[in-house]
């Protein structure tokens, strides 16, 4: 107001604005830009797209890979401008239901698809895609399945390792609400009306080159080059690296290539040890790698890597790919046999996770994880889950009753063999609760206090702590 | 099994070695689908056409077509009957026939082929030429074509043979015990569990099949039985098992930190008998009485 009386005698437009300037706002100072009105047509908002979101921990923006327990693992799903490679399992039984999940995802949220393919039509592969699980069926559906497995041994909540209950489990009972995940029914076909409504694009390696033309003696094999045309073409025709403005809403390319480097697209990888042409598919994934990151798209890649005779190119792949999780089936193999992994079908390795703007990854810590295909369902479990049914095989089974039973087995003689580790246990377990405060105050009891205390009891501060927390040893 | 080997169609691959050759199982397939009445073409590449064709009856022998790629491979005879392309354009050309009803295909050697042209070439062709009738819609056995491929594996490296067998649909493996051969089949479907089956056969001198069991009574578990299942409770010093009567206790063992409900009401509930909680106290040697000074019991 002191302004405004001070320059009042200056230019009158100017004491005008002034004046009503400071009458709207504290400063004379005014935001340019859109007013946080909520309008939709002004300003930088987010870039909201269906059936994706950002990850909580480094703000990249996530696709759902079709499994919500994958997506878990590779924490929050898979970032767009990235690629997926899944070694396929030896006999290529479970590798194809992951990428059909994929493109199923894209499918339901409306994602335009991209299926490459040297092996199959890539409208044969869109019709076998699972249907995805709805609301209302789905939670009757997880219940039958989950009763159906039920063994007599499972029943026996778990008594002493009762803080195992609390661990979260690895994957939620039910469709995620907010519609980022979704489950899919592996016995069952997508309704054909979602195929016919979905925009996708089609690459089959045989229709593309149908002559049999002499190999040019350049560094890609012509399969991959004639794929990575029919990618950047889509890519700028259909804007989604942004060279086009586009009108409607933006959208997200998934693209899906099935066993790339095995000898169908060309490539003898998987031929010889020695190969000619070696950097033909490193070449190929890096050049990838530049379109996507340019792009609103995802990918992902099934490869066929038991087959690969040197073990150097698939240490180049891996580094040039994002994430690369890799399948083995117990099929065939000694573990089939295995009373550890009998319930599962096979296991699960998350070989390498990408650091996205992020100096650290998220690697989870469990590494011990195995697959199996339920009647319909694909699910990710943790082994060791195994044994915490059974709980007996981590405890044995007369421990806690030694210490708390009278008439326990010591008198009929049963455990008189005990060891010293035993003995040692159970007087570590009483020493040990002799140091937990039930959150009494001192005044209360007399004997809660130890008198083996180890030096001289100093006090921080020269006075007595009020509350000492419940393992409270003096240092 | 091994007789409706060719019913599944696609990429049968004979592996052979040379203890347990398979050209003999290869006539003997050829002989089984000539007499269904199916299309037979044969590339011979390895042996000469009389060799192949021998053992065979003339009905069989006519009903054979024989593309001779042993006499001249590199065609430098250039005559007209030649078929232009080599073998892979023999294949090209048997899949354009629009005949309809079964083929059979017999490739005698997959392994020439191998080392006359390159793998991805190969695998390219087989594909092509076994999954010629996938064509949407259409699932009638008219151009069903069965490949029969002979592999001896000693040849390869792992790297094609693996190639090759990823592409199969059935894989045979021969081998044998005691003069009595056998065939390992390897059955992948395109979205199930593969199957595996050992056959013991003989092929008679006509070149029938002659399914048999196994050369003696052994048979063997299908776990290692030099491992037997290992149980650990054994041979320690301590006590695993319970007793049903210590079952029972433990089942009705009510932990520390399990709440139920009696306990929480007698936790809740005052005990009878008692206005004020009395606590017995002995003081110890080492006890602080005083309260206030913590430092009481050091001797300074």
């Amino acid at each position: 107001m002191a302004a405004v009386a001070s320059c009042g005698s200056g230019a009158g437009s100017t004491g005008s604005a002034v004046a009503t300037a400071s009458k709207s706002n504290v400063t004379s100072f005014q935001k340019r830009g859109p007013r946080a009105s909520g309008t939709n047509d002004s300003g930088p908002r987010l870039v909201s797209i269906a059936g994706t979101r950002p990850s909580v921990r480094n703000g990249q923006l996530l696709v759902s890979t079709g499994l919500p327990a994958l997506d878990q693992l590779l924490g929050g799903g898979l970032a767009i401008g990235t690629v997926l490679l899944i070694e396929e399992d030896k006999y290529n039984i479970y590798s194809p239901l992951l990428f059909k999940c994929f493109l199923a995802e894209g499918i339901v949220n409306g994602h335009t698809l991209l299926v490459a393919s040297a092996k199959e039509d890539p409208a044969n592969i869109l019709q076998e895609l699972p249907a995805p699980l709805l609301d209302d069926n789905s939670k009757k559906e997880f219940d039958e399945d989950v009763y159906n497995h039920k063994t007599p041994e499972s029943n026996i909540k778990m008594k002493i390792a009762w803080r195992y209950q609390l661990l979260p489990k690895m994957e939620q009972i039910g469709p995620v609400s907010s519609r980022f995940g979704h489950y899919y029914d592996a016995s069952k076909r997508i309704p054909q009306e979602l195929i016919e409504a979905s925009n996708w694009h089609g690459f089959f390696l045989p229709e593309k080159i149908s002559s049999t033309l002499k190999v040019e003696p350049c560094s890609l094999t012509p399969g991959y080059i004639k794929l990575l045309q029919f990618i950047q073409n889509i890519i700028s025709e259909e804007g989604f690296d942004g060279s086009n403005p586009q009108k409607k809403q933006r959208n997200v390319l998934r693209i899906g290539i099935q066993n790339l480097g095995s000898p169908l697209w060309g490539d003898d990888i998987c031929c010889a040890e020695n190969v000619s042409n070696s950097h033909s598919l490193t070449k190929f994934l890096y050049v990838l790698r530049g379109l996507l990151r340019t792009s609103l798209s995802a990918c992902i890649i099934t490869m066929p890597t038991h087959l690969i005779q040197n073990k150097a190119i698939i240490a180049r792949v891996t580094n040039l790919s994002d994430i690369v999780i890799g399948l083995e089936s117990f099929i065939g193999s000694e573990r089939e046999t295995n009373p550890l992994y009998k319930d599962y079908h096979g296991l699960i390795h998350i070989r390498q996770i990408p650091r996205l703007n992020n100096l650290i990854c998220d690697e989870s810590d469990v590494k011990d994880l195995a697959f199996k295909l339920k009647r319909k369902l694909f699910t990710i479990e943790w082994v060791q889950d195994n044994y915490l049914r059974q709980e007996r095989n981590i405890y044995p089974p007369g421990f806690s009753y030694l210490l708390k039973q009278k008439d326990s087995a010591w008198g009929e003689g049963s455990l008189q063999h005990s060891t010293f580790l035993m003995s040692f246990l159970a007087k570590a377990t009483a020493f040990a609760s002799r140091l937990v405060r039930h959150s009494e105050p001192l005044k209360q009891t007399g004997s809660g206090r130890i008198h083996q205390a180890a030096g001289p009891r100093l006090w921080h501060d020269g006075r007595r702590q009020e509350a000492p927390g419940l393992l409270g040893i003096p240092l | 099994m091994l007789d409706s080997l060719l019913s599944l169609g696609g990429l049968v691959l004979l592996r052979d070695s040379v203890e347990w050759e398979g050209r003999s199982l290869l006539k003997a397939l050829v002989k089984k689908s000539a007499l269904c009445g199916e299309q037979v073409h044969i590339l011979g590449c390895e042996v000469s056409e009389e060799e192949f064709r021998e053992g065979f009856d003339s009905d069989i022998n006519n009903r054979l077509v024989y593309h001779d790629f042993f006499r001249d491979p590199l065609n430098w005879s250039k005559t007209e009957e030649a078929l232009p392309g080599g073998p892979l354009g023999a294949l090209r050309a048997i899949c354009k026939r629009t005949d309809p009803g079964p083929v059979t295909i017999a490739l005698d050697s997959l392994s020439w082929l191998l080392l006359h042209l390159p793998c991805t070439t190969l695998c390219q062709a087989l594909h092509a030429v076994s999954h010629q009738d996938s064509c949407p819609g259409d699932s009638s056995p008219v151009g069903k074509v069965s490949v029969l491929g002979l592999l001896h594996e000693e040849l390869h490296g792992p790297g094609p043979v693996g190639a090759l067998s990823s592409l199969a649909q059935t894989e045979v493996t021969l081998g044998g015990r005691k003069g009595q051969a056998s065939a390992h089949i390897l059955c992948r479907r395109p979205r199930q569990r593969p199957t595996d089956q050992t056959q013991w056969f003989s092929i008679l001198p006509d070149f029938s099949l002659d399914l048999q069991e196994g050369p003696s009574v052994e048979s063997q578990p299908c776990s290692d039985p030099h491992i037997p299942p290992v149980d650990p409770t054994t041979h320690l010093t301590f006590n695993l098992h319970l007793s049903k009567k210590e079952r029972e206790a433990r089942d009705s063992l009510i932990l520390p930190f399990q709440f139920s409900s009696e306990k929480q009401q007698a936790l809740l509930r005052p005990r009878p008998g008692q206005a004020t909680s009395h606590i017995f106290y002995e003081p110890d040697a080492y006890d602080d009485l005083d309260q206030e000074d913590p430092d009481d019991d050091l001797d300074i």
